[in-house]
Parts: structure tokens; sequence; C-alpha cells
């Protein structure tokens, strides 16, 4: 066991005089480590604290503050996938069905019921829960790829059955679900002004961090493990006295929960709940952000669920901003940001289509002989090619301006190449690109060989992430 | 818990088998046999543990050690036959309840959380000794803390126990193959079992670790107070650790006894090593 | 060792129930049977197309494509385009002129032509897709295969949904109409609207369409294709790498072409189930195979066994029928707007009873 000498990344960490060969003491940063965590902390609080009230003003009629809503119960779903999919390895393709269902059923005991907000909150949990304990206990009878199936075909099911009851889910107009008094309306403190939204937004983060302590005492406790265990090895789980059987269900109920609580505030979000948010395309998404952001990871998970909620907003941006032709010279690739933007996508495009084939030619000298796998990376260098010289001719003579193709449409492209690269090329996806960041953030020296990791938070597990 | 180390095996005259005192065997199983389709892998085992005896279970490649393992720790079902646990008859139990009565066991393959560290693997291997129940952990009830950090200790404990306190927070990819099992034996360990079963423990090891191990294993015995019963290919350390064994051919009993009676037993002999073999070693 | 061969009277005897409950179920509540059985047919060979494709990829090669059904929408696109001329709209982007153009009367001359162009993309596609991304992620787990498919299916998706728009498109059959009624003696199979034996082909008064023969022909012709395939000399050699690669490698056989084969005949399999899936509807839209047909595809698969083709095909006929026989009882019974979506309902229930009586499917090895 070679102890490990100090680095510059041991030094921004930071040691004190511990006794590095006995793991028993735990480690601690630096005073200067301390005291940098600390003040990133503040610094991420004071962003939560801002960004909203920022947002009101920077967009006309606050929308951007609703995105940041939507981007945090993104990052709620997220989470509540992740102890699914990341903690219990269980493949889950449905995930939107639970968010509905959350969703329909926190207006029916808010409205219907006329219990008001706290039991709707009760209540999508509760049938949340309930749901994926039904579910769970049939999808657990077949493992694996039928699992996954099964999860598909209860998306589905629910999404043409159980949405679609007019009492349950009000038809094709969607069920009405109000947000709590306080939150309707805008109020001063402190002789700041602060809109209905910006206060739903802050309820809406403090419901986020109350989601990660429960998923972070999860991790630290033996629920978590006990979870985390039967993903890797359901045997070995079993003979450590694991009821492998009821903690697999027992990560259905909280992931559904968890769901459900996240499909009421969203819908509490517009106000109502409407069908069209929770089809298979929705559960996709879900999947997609989660296994994007890496799984196992909450910081991971978060991050990708925010990323991907907010992609549609910076695509329609962009196209509004760059792509549709303004009277004024603030408009298409004339003006010089988009145009030379446009150049350095070309550019890395070409760049990566050159090295895609260099490689390419270099497994073919190498007397590698698979014919159809030299071909398909051959079509797509091709492909790149033809995207970037594209995107490059175009911003130089101005002709073709990309910006104006950009809609939100593009959004799904863009997210299934985004899962692609993150299952190919990057298993842990941005938990893994991020994750000395995160680690950092955690109070955990850089280097992970030092590292107690307990209760997960860094990179790893999941279907496969760790060799 | 087990029960404390009064009188036992290589303590005085003991014989195996004899009913002392009254106490059923900690382990025993009565005409054990499972079918996988046409093919018959076990017919008519029968076999007991005492009590902190070391017991071993010997035999050629493929004569159905493990499928014997498995059926004794609830991972196959037996067809045919019973198994027991102090007398209670324990075959329609799951394995993790049966891990709940005291019996633990290791793996051919390592049994260990690949994606967990050393000292993480050990927290989990004590799940059934935390006194929390799952929710109060989740919701994060005060003395949660003060059981995690007794689990903690308890971890290192076991690992110092065995000399793997320096690799407690490495991850186990960059671990050898022996370390790894000796690491699942710290863990089975941390399942503070009565009866211990190890399915070759000793794969990976090479002939100093082996005698080490052995040594460590009749130490454990005394120290923990703990029934043992190993499976294994190396013969001559069976035959110098084990109180008693027994030979599985073919998914049968092939003969029983202490090691210097079936070291010199015919029928043995020629499984091993073919017509004309005298003697084991 | 002498195996005797009896008959398998569980099995034939449950079915005869299953039969005759069905049968009696329709007499009571009137429910046209003959209604379910055509209509089902239809709709039960495309399942039992797409099902056929995932059965050969997931027997060959241990992946569930999830990406099958988007693999034949592309090419039914690819068809559609080449029927409608409309290259040059595609490469320019040119929605407003993509809008004006219309491939619904095309002659089936021109179809044919098409079908076989798509067929031939179909298969390069489907081997693409396996060497560009599933081979990648093939030594980790299943799961992430099938994910790293959905990946890829929601890929097609989107540049259906850029370069096409979210619009339904015309699409023509090979053949429309149905054929003359069948007059032989005592026998008379039409629709018979005169009250005399005529009018168009039919069964119990249900007309049997031109769509609906050509598609069971095409998934006979495609099902013994494939079984005489898989006893040549190439299909054994598949059959023995899917098993035990290692061995296939050490005789001499490229896993890698086995795989690619495989790959590609699903691919083939899924531009046919494509085109003749659009036909059905006569309606081409981006991600049409997958929302439509995808799902019963692997239930059918699962029904039958996800190893076995035979079962594939078996399966996505009686989950046809099933379905479209629930339509009908829901429309008999008049419980429209108590049970919404009869055939997501039956097919998830199909999905269930398999999951919890019979896992590894009617015909299947593996559980």
């Amino acid at each position: 066991m070679a102890t490990p000498t100090t680095t510059a990344a041991d030094a921004l960490g930071g040691l004190i005089a511990t006794d590095l060969a006995d793991p028993r003491v735990r480690w601690r940063p630096s005073p200067g480590g301390m005291a940098g965590r600390f003040g990133a902390f503040a610094g991420i609080a004071f962003l939560a604290l801002w960004l909203p009230h920022w947002m009101t003003g920077a967009s006309p009629g606050g929308s951007l503050v609703f995105e940041f809503a939507r981007a945090i119960v993104f990052a709620m779903v997220a989470l509540s996938l992740n102890i699914l999919m990341g903690y219990a390895g269980q493949a889950s393709l449905g995930h939107a069905a639970f968010v509905g269902a959350g969703a329909f059923a926190g207006g029916y005991f808010s409205v219907d019921l006329g219990l008001g907000f706290g039991a709707a909150i009760f209540g999508s949990i509760l049938i949340g829960a309930v749901l994926a304990l039904a579910l769970g206990t049939i999808a657990l009878r077949v493992r694996g790829l039928l699992l996954a199936i099964v999860t598909i075909a209860y998306q589905l099911l629910a999404e043409e059955t159980l949405f679609k009851v007019r009492a349950l889910t009000g038809g094709g107009a969607g069920k009405e679900v109000p947000r709590p008094e306080f939150l309707t309306t805008g109020s001063e403190t402190f002789g700041w002004e602060f809109s209905a939204d910006e206060k739903y937004v802050y309820f809406l983060i403090l419901m986020l961090l109350l989601t990660w302590l429960f998923d972070w005492r999860l991790t630290s406790s033996k629920a978590g493990r006990a979870i985390q265990a039967l993903r890797d090895d359901e045997r070995v789980a079993a003979s450590w006295g694991i009821n492998v059987r009821g903690y697999k269900l027992l990560a259905f109920v909280l992931s559904g929960g968890i769901a459900g609580f996240a499909g009421l505030l969203y819908a509490a979000r517009d106000g109502v709940a409407a069908p069209p948010s929770f089809t298979f395309t929705v559960a996709l998404t879900f999947l997609l952000m989660t296994v994007v952001g890496g799984l196992g990871s909450r910081p991971g998970v978060v991050v990708g669920g925010m990323f991907i909620a907010f992609l549609p907003v910076f695509l329609e941006k962009a196209h509004e901003a760059w792509g549709v032709p303004h009277t004024d010279d603030g408009g298409t690739c004339t003006s010089l940001p988009p145009k030379a933007l446009q150049f350095l996508i070309g550019l890395v495009f070409l760049a990566a289509a050159a090295e895609m084939i260099r490689h390419a030619v270099k497994r073919f000298r190498g007397g590698e002989s698979d014919g159809a796998r030299l071909a398909g990376s051959a079509v797509l260098g091709l492909v790149l090619v033809a995207v970037g010289g594209t995107a490059l001719a175009g911003s130089i003579t101005g002709n073709s301006c990309m910006w104006a193709l950009l809609k939100s449409n593009w959004e799904t492209f863009i997210g299934a190449v985004l899962l692609l690269v993150t299952l190919i090329q990057y298993p842990g996806g941005i938990a893994e690109q991020f994750g000395p960041v995160f680690r950092w953030l955690s109070f955990k020296p850089l280097k992970s060989a030092d590292a107690v990791t307990v209760g997960g938070g860094t990179a790893g597990g999941g279907m496969g992430a760790r060799p | 818990m087990p029960s404390p180390l009064v009188a036992g095996p290589q303590e005085e005259a003991w014989v195996h088998g004899l009913d002392h005192g009254g106490t059923p065997p900690i382990l025993s199983s009565d005409t054990i046999g499972i079918r996988f389709g046409g093919l018959q892998a076990l017919k008519d085992v029968t076999f007991q543990v005492e009590e902190h005896e070391i017991v071993g279970l010997i035999g050629p490649n493929g004569a159905g050690k493990t499928t014997f393992f498995n059926c004794i720790t609830g991972f196959y079902q037996p067809t045919e036959g019973e198994v027991f646990f102090r007398g209670e008859r324990i075959t329609h139990l799951r394995p993790d309840q049966r891990t709940h009565l005291g019996i633990g066991r290791t793996f051919q393959q390592v049994g260990l959380v690949r994606s967990f560290t050393v000292l993480e693997n050990l927290m989990v291997a004590q799940h059934q000794k935390v006194s929390y129940g799952s929710a109060a952990g989740m919701l994060g009830a005060p003395w949660t803390f003060a059981e995690e950090k007794l689990l903690r200790e308890r971890a290192f404990e076991v690992l110092d126990y065995l000399g793997l306190l320096p690799l407690a927070n490495e991850h186990l990819s960059g671990l050898s193959y022996g370390t790894l099992k000796q690491c699942e034996v710290a863990a089975v360990l941390a399942t503070d079992p009565d009866v211990l079963m190890l399915d070759e423990p000793l794969a990976g090891l090479g002939p100093e670790e082996s005698e080490e191990f052995g040594d460590r294993l009749i130490q454990m015995r005394r120290d923990l107070g703990i029934t043992i019963v190993i499976i294994e290919h190396h013969v001559p350390f069976m035959l110098r650790v084990c109180d008693y064994l027994y030979v599985l051919n073919f998914g049968r009993l092939l003969a029983q006894g202490e090691p210097e009676v079936i070291r010199v037993n015919r029928d043995v002999a020629e499984a091993y090593m073919g017509q004309g073999a005298a003697t084991l070693a | 060792m002498e195996r005797v061969r009896s008959l398998p009277l569980k099995p034939i005897a449950l079915s005869a129930a299953i039969v005759l409950a069905v049968v009696l179920f329709s007499a009571i509540f009137d429910i046209s049977l003959m209604a379910g059985v055509v209509n089902g047919l239809q709709f039960g060979a495309v399942y039992a197309l797409v099902g056929l494709g995932i059965a050969l990829v997931y027997k060959s090669t241990k992946v569930m494509n999830f990406a099958q059904g988007e693999i034949g929408t592309m090419s039914a696109w690819l068809a559609w385009v080449v029927m409608a001329g409309a290259f040059g709209e595609v490469l320019a982007l040119d929605y407003e002129g993509l809008d004006a153009l219309d491939a619904g009367a095309t002659g089936p001359g021109k179809m044919l032509i098409a079908t076989v162009i798509a067929v031939l993309f179909g298969a390069g596609l489907s081997i693409l897709v396996n060497s560009a991304v599933v081979q990648r992620v093939a030594n980790a787990s299943p799961v992430t295969s099938l994910v790293a498919t959905v990946g890829i299916m929601l890929l097609m998706v989107s540049i259906q949904l850029i370069v096409f728009e979210p619009k339904l498109r015309n699409f023509p059959r090979f053949i429309d109409g149905a054929p003359p009624a069948l007059d032989v003696g005592p026998l008379c199979m039409g629709t018979n609207p005169d009250g005399v034996c005529g009018g168009v082909l039919a069964l119990g008064g249900i007309p049997i369409q031109w769509n609906t023969i050509l598609v069971v022909l095409v998934l006979a012709g495609a099902a013994s294709a494939l079984g005489i395939f898989f006893r040549t000399p190439f299909g054994v050699a598949l059959l023995a790498t899917a098993q035990d690669p290692f061995a296939a490698e050490i005789q001499g056989v490229s896993v890698q072409t086995m795989g690619a084969m495989a790959w590609g005949m699903a691919g083939a399999l899924a531009a046919i189930g494509g085109i003749l899936g659009a036909g059905v509807f006569e309606k081409v839209g981006p991600g049409l195979m997958t929302t439509t047909f995808l799902i019963p595809a692997l239930v059918a698969a699962v029904l039958g066994g996800v190893t076995s083709m035979p079962g594939a095909v078996v399966g996505g006929l009686i989950l046809g029928v099933t379905v479209s026989f629930a339509n009908e009882t829901v429309l008999a019974m008049n419980l429209t707007s108590t049970v919404p979506g009869p055939p997501q309902v039956a097919t998830f229930a199909v999905l269930v009873i398999v999951l919890i009586f019979r896992p590894k499917g009617l015909f299947g090895k593996e559980a």
C-alpha cells in the first residue's frame, strides 16, 4: 500500500497532518480547502436565490423562471429515476407513468376531495408509490431485458388507459392542480418584489433540497447500501441477509413516490396536469437525462436533468436571436458572434470527422478486417464531414444559416446523440466528466483512492459503468 | 451468536456424530437429492456438522460440492431431502433467512459488491446486525448516526483481525484475486455467522498463504467459536485442518470419516487419482 | 437414448378450451368473431414480421433491438421519397415543396422498385447500427444494449421529425380493394350485397382485402425463407455462433460477419414490415412503426418465446387476433367509455398473463 504523495491537487484539496496510512481516520480538508468549499456552496446558494429574480427581469413575462421551475422538477425526477436505475440497477423506461399518476392524484386530492395542497403532496407520493409497487411486483417476475419491456408496456398502458379516463384526468383538457395559496400571488419582502412564479421556484428548490437530503440519508444507511448491493450481485446480497425481493420493491416504491411528488410539482407549475406531458416520449427523455447525467451520482443526474430541461430553451433562444431575420442588425448570420460560432462548430465537426477517419484508417492498416465496423466508422465520418462542411461554408458565405434551422425539434436529436455518446464513449456520463469537481464539493479528496465513498455520490455503479 | 467454546474437536476425545448431551448437530442434511432436468446432480447426501467442528467436503471436479452448498444455503431447492439447523427444518427458507439464523457462505467466484470499497462491503455485510429500521435510516433519525459509527468500527475490527486493515478504502478493481478472497471471508465474518461455509477459499493463494489461512481458520474457530465447513481441492490442507471429512463423487457420498481414515481409503484415492492408487496423500 | 414423441396433450386441450370459450362468448354477447379474426390477421401479420426481426436479432446476438421498428420507418420514408420524387426537397429541407408532393397514387411497378431500394437500405442501415453502436456497448449489460437501441430509435425519430415534420403523408398500397367473391358450389365466401352470392371476397360477411392477403403471404414467405436459410451452412453457422461465439471463432467462423448478416436480414425484414405497415393505414409519419407496431411486436416475441422465430410468428398472429377481438368486444358491449384503448389493455393483459404463467413463452427455451 503506497502512501499517496502530495500533489497540487492535494494542495488544493488540502491535507492536515493526519496519519495517511491509517484508514480509520476520516480524511479532512485543510482549512484552506474547507474555506474554499464553503465559499463554493455560498456561491451556489447565492445563485439559487438570485437567479429566479434575475430571470424575471431578463425575460418577458418571466418565461425563463417558468422554464427554471421545469428544470428543477426534472432534476427531482432524475433523482427518483436514479434510485431505480442507478442504485437498484433496474431499467425503467416507463417512469412518466409514475410522474403522471402523482400529478393527477395531487389534483384529485386537492380539488376533488377539497383537501388542499398538503393533502395533494401526501396523495401524489402515496399514489406514485402504490403504482410503482404494483407494477414493480409484475416487473420483478422477470429479469433484465424482459423487465425493461414490462416497464415500457406499463407506461403505454398508463398513457392509453389510466390517463384517458375522464373521471381521473379530465380528458384532453387536463385536470386542475392548483398551487398552494401563498404561491399564487406575488409578495414583497425586505423591499424586494417577488412574483408568484419566483416564489414557486424557491419552493421547488427547497423541495429538491429535501429530496437530495433524503437520497443522501438513503445511501448512507442500510437500505441504500442493500439496494446497491443487490444491483451488483443478488446472490451475495442474499447471503449477507438482504431480502432481495423486498429491497427491489422498496427501490420501486421510493422511486415511484418521489416521481409522483415531482409530478404534482410539475402540474402545479402550470396549474393543470395534462396527459400529453406524461407520454412514452417523455419517459424516454427522463431515461436519457439520467443516463447522460451519470447513473448512481446525485449531482450528475441533477445536472443532467436540468441540462436536458433547458436544452429546448437554449435552442429556441438561439433560433430567435440568430436565426430569424430582424430588420435591424441584431439578426441572422450577418452578425459576428453567430457567424463565428457557426464557423467554430463546423471546425469541431470536421475535426471529429478527421479523427474518426484517421482512427479507422489506422485500424485498417493495423490489420483489422471487420468490414462492417470500418464501413460504419467511415460512413459516420462522412456524415460528420458533410455537416461540418456545410456549417463552415455557410458561415463564410453567409448564405446558409444553421441557426435558422434550430428549433426545439432538435432537442430530441441532440438528446439522442448525447445518450449514444454517453453509452459508447463516456459511460459515467456527466458525473464521470465532472467527477473531480463533484468529489471536491463533497468534502472528499480529489484522489479517489483516499476517499471513503460510502453512500455513492461519485460516478460508478449502474449499468456497467464501472468495469 | 455462537456458543462459547467449552469443549470441542481437537480439545479432547471427540467422536463425530455421537450425541453430545442431547444437542442436535448445528447443521445437518437428510438424504438431499437434486435433479436438473435429466441430470441427477445429487443423491442421498446425508451429512452432519457438530458445533465448533471444522468439516471438509472434498471430491473430484463436478462431484456436486458447490451444488450441495447451494442446497444447504438455500440457493437451490433440493428435489428430495431436508436441511436442518440446530434440529429445525430450514429447507423452505430463503438464503437471506438462513443467514439470519447464522449460516454464512462464500462463493466460488468472489462474492463481493464490485462497485464498493472493501470497507463499504463490510458495512453492507453487517446488514442484519443493524439495529435501526430502514425507514429510520432513510429519514436520518438521530440514533442512526451513532449506529453507523458503530458499524464502521466493527468493520475495521474484522478487517484488522484478518490483517486487511490497510486496504479498507481501496476499490475492489485494484486488488488481486487472492486478496479479494480474503476480503470475502472478512465480509462473511462481518455477518456474525455461527456456521461459516467456505467454497474453495484457497483459490488464488500460494503455498505459504494457504498454510497461513489454515492456521487462521483454526484460530478463528478458537477465538470466535464458530463452526466451519470447507470445500477444497487442496487435499493435504484438508487432511491437516479438518476434524471430519465427507467425500462426494458423482453426486453421491463416497466416504466419510476422520482425515486419517479418508487418507487411506482406497475408493477415495481411486476416485481422485485413478485405478491402482492406494492412498490419497 | 430413445425419445418417444407423444402428442402434447395439455397444450392442445388448453388451446381447444380457449377457442371454445371464445366462440361461446362471442355467440352470447353478439360479438363479430369473424371481424376480429379478419382484421386481426392484417395487424397480426405486421406484428409477426417485426417480431420475427426482433427474435432473429435476439437469438443471433442476444441484443433486444428496440430500433427494429424505426429501421422499418426509415426504409418506408426512403420508399416514399423515391415514389414522390422528393430527393431535392429533402436535401434542401424545403418544407413547402415537400408538402406539395404526394406518393399516394403510385403504381405497383414504381412501388416495387421503391420497395427493393428500401429493403437494401434497411439492411444496410441495420448493419450500420450494429457496427457503429451496438458492437461498442456489447460488453456491458444487456440492458445497456437495449438502452443504446432506444437511443438509436430516438435518433431516427428525431431525424424524421426534422426532415419530414410531424405530419402524416399518404402512402400507397400494392393492391387496393378486395378480390371478388369466391363461389365454389355450396360454399360462398362473399359479401353478398344482393342476397345472391357476389360482391367481394368475405368471411362471415367481413370483406378480406387484398392487402390483408398480401401481408399474410409475405409473412409466410419471409418465415419460410428464414426457415430454409437456417438449414443452410450459413444459417447453421449463425446459430452456432449465437450459442457459443468462442467455439465458432475457433472453427474459423467470423463472429462479426455472422452478426452483420443477422442484423442485415433483420433490417430487410424491418423494411418490408415498414412498407406493409404504412400500407395498412395508407399513411406514413415519423415514428410510425414504433408507436403502432413495436410494443405489440415485442409482446408477440415474448408470447412466442424471445428465442424462437416461429414463436414470434405465431405470437404475432395470436396477438393480432386477440387485440382485434378485444376491440370488437368493447364495441359490442358498449364499453368504449369505461375501457379506453382496448388494444393497449389487451396487449398488456397478454404480456402480464404470459409473464405470470409461462415467462419463457410458447416455444421459448429460456425463462
